[in-house]
């Protein structure tokens, strides 16, 4: 519990909620504590386990290309944002010369290409001009390229003819044209500064280099289920990169990110206690692993859903009474709206599941009592029409 | 909990209890540096604030006091006596409180009555009686009734962040009427108001707050989320133990949860 004592404006908040009366001072200690749980939560969220949090500030100093590789809802975006924020905040302590960082923030799409990334090229008023791609883009501007969920897009095909520059060696990418000067050969570099940016050649048709500082990095998130299901990356790009792996969070810390997520604190027993058990089912599964994130739109789903229809059910939504279990607001229809929940938060990646891990899972949902058997049926037969 | 700059010993309530009880201005003030020093034993001035304050009724506050706030049934007996609001004024003194607020620096930088939570202590010198406990402010406050649920509701609150010093806080309740209308702050009858015998009245029930308070206290006392009272001899015996409790509880209050 926080204390609001310790704080005056935290104390002014409290006092004007107990002078507006009961109801709202119930009101004010139920944000207070759902706020509570959220700050456990953002903590827990991101609490990394010391060996995976040592790898990824290791790898960061010490490698120009990084991944974070992990299921999906595993935090891995946030992480690097938390990650550029400590490199800025202390670049020294990551072995950087720069006094501070700035990262480009690209999610890829199916149609990327070389053209999107690197060097491409548009018409302008009926001239043949080049464009820069976000790579060159964010070595111009100095800045970090972090690539979120890099296998949305076949980036064998985007990186493909900047694989010698990853690797280290100064690479040709194409041609630069425009309408006023004469074509000039455009490459990509390492420097021996900390500073990325970008030379032009005085001389006629000379060069255009792109020249990333030894502070640079490149920066990506990697889904390892959708991996297997979108965008591999190969061997010669994914060796250009430093894997860092992102587990799911733990069940126990899953019960905390999980209470945050409930606003209704009524409900929170409940709610806590069936989607873990959803989570733990699939933690439990090869190949069927899900970070936390995934999840967490389930309690408000039901939620709403009750108060939607509980009310048909005989369930008073202003009663201050606990629910003890769902019994107390019709079993039936939080059976119900837990495999609804839970069908359209994770249902597009089981749609994408083998035959024999939707079965083993579904094995183990029914086991512990996550959902019925009935219900897990229901959410397979509804998973048809989400391959389509 | 106990802040190890302290001494244990050097707390002299008597000291406290003669300015809070003072019956003049000028005798309150002249005792104001004895009881800050005394105070200060226990509050290290490097992070608690103390301030001190005296309180002296306005040029009609005594007429009010004969004919509104002591209810008919006392000014009945009080003409029934022959005590004239003159001799009322006389038997009550000039001063209505007199008290020192104590906050950690911590919260209040710069001390601002209107804002936060502080120990107080404050005494009513024509009943010889002290109250002290924990309050907030009655800034925005409509009336007393309305501060006083809130500050029952403010006391839950802090029941629920305490750990050490919860059983503490237990035994301080919040204030409530009869706290700052009739009886709740005298730990035994109030008999004498100066050289007003009381003994008659309301069949030896002894006298109530509201004979000697004006309206501004009331909306003070409500403030209390946590309050005691205790006639001059109790307070000798207890008061040094009473304060020393209220400094815990304010320092865990005060403390970030997990710090």
């Amino acid at each position: 519990m926080s204390n609001p004592f310790s704080d005056l404006d935290s104390f002014e908040a409290l006092r004007a909620a107990a002078l507006n009366g009961q109801d709202a001072f119930a009101l004010y200690s139920r944000r207070e504590a759902a706020a509570a749980r959220r700050r456990v939560a953002q903590f827990v969220e991101v609490r990394l386990t010391r060996r995976v949090q040592r790898m990824i500030d290791v790898a960061v100093a010490s490698s120009r290309a990084v991944l974070l590789v992990g299921p999906p809802g595993t935090g891995k975006t946030q992480i690097i944002e938390q990650l550029v924020e400590k490199v800025d905040h202390d670049p020294h302590r990551y072995g950087l010369a720069s006094d501070s960082v700035d990262a480009a923030w690209v999610t890829p799409e199916e149609e990327w290409t070389f053209d999107r990334v690197v060097l491409g090229e548009t018409v302008v008023d009926g001239e043949l001009t080049s464009v820069e791609g976000d790579l060159l883009e964010a070595i111009r501007y100095n800045r970090w390229l972090v690539l979120d969920e890099t296998n949305r897009a076949d980036m064998d095909r985007v990186l493909g003819g900047v694989l010698t520059w990853l690797s280290g060696k100064r690479v040709r990418v194409g041609t630069w044209r425009d309408e006023k000067a004469d074509p000039r050969p455009v490459f990509l570099d390492w420097s021996d500064q900390p500073r990325s940016g970008l030379t032009i050649s005085d001389t006629v048709g000379g060069p255009i280099v792109y020249a990333a500082g030894y502070d640079w990095r490149l920066l990506g998130t990697y889904n390892a289920v959708d991996a297997q299901r979108v965008f591999r990356m190969g061997q010669a790009l994914s060796r250009r990169f430093k894997h860092v792996p992102v587990p799911p969070a733990s069940l126990s810390d899953f019960r905390q990110i999980l209470a945050a997520s409930v606003t209704d604190e009524r409900l929170l027993e409940a709610l806590v206690a069936r989607v873990s058990a959803l989570y733990g089912a699939h933690l439990r599964t090869a190949d069927a692993q899900l970070g936390p994130g995934l999840f967490t739109d389930i309690p408000a789903y039901i939620e709403h859903g009750i108060r939607m229809n509980g009310e048909q059910e005989g369930w008073d939504p202003n009663s201050e009474e606990p629910v003890d279990d769902e019994a107390s607001i019709g079993p039936e229809l939080f059976e119900e709206l837990l495999a609804e929940g839970y069908l359209i938060s994770v249902g597009n990646i089981l749609a994408k599941y083998e035959d024999y891990v939707l079965q083993q899972l579904g094995e183990e949902i029914t086991r512990v009592g996550a959902v019925s058997e009935a219900s897990w049926q229901w959410i397979v037969e509804s998973l048809q029409s989400m391959r389509a | 909990m106990s802040d190890p700059a302290v001494s244990q010993l050097g707390l002299d309530v008597d000291r406290v209890s003669d300015f809070l009880l003072a019956r003049s201005g000028e005798e309150a003030k002249m005792l104001q540096d004895s009881m800050v020093d005394s105070l200060a034993s226990q509050f290290p001035q490097d992070r608690w604030d103390l301030i001190p304050s005296i309180g002296e009724y306005g040029p009609d506050a005594h007429q009010n006091l004969y004919m509104v706030e002591g209810q008919r049934d006392f000014r009945d007996w009080l003409q029934a006596q022959d005590v004239s609001i003159q001799e009322y004024k006389d038997a009550v003194g000039p001063v209505q409180y007199s008290t020192v607020s104590v906050q950690l620096k911590s919260l209040l930088p710069q001390a601002r009555s209107n804002r936060g939570w502080r120990i107080r202590l404050i005494g009513f010198p024509s009943l010889r009686t002290i109250a002290c406990g924990l309050g907030s402010h009655y800034q925005g406050t409509q009336n007393h009734n309305q501060m006083g649920q809130a500050s029952a509701l403010i006391r839950s609150r802090a029941l629920a962040v305490l750990d050490d010093q919860r059983d503490a806080l237990e035994r301080w309740p919040s204030a409530t009427p009869a706290h700052w209308e009739e009886r709740g702050l005298m730990d035994s009858p109030v008999l004498r108001i100066g050289n007003i015998d009381l003994s008659s009245f309301d069949g030896g029930g002894g006298a109530k707050l509201r004979m000697v308070r004006n309206t501004t206290v009331k909306k003070d006392l409500a403030t209390f989320f946590a309050i005691r009272g205790a006639n001059e001899e109790s307070f000798t015996e207890r008061g040094a133990e009473w304060i020393r409790e209220l400094h815990d509880i304010a320092v865990e209050l005060g403390s970030p949860k997990g710090s």
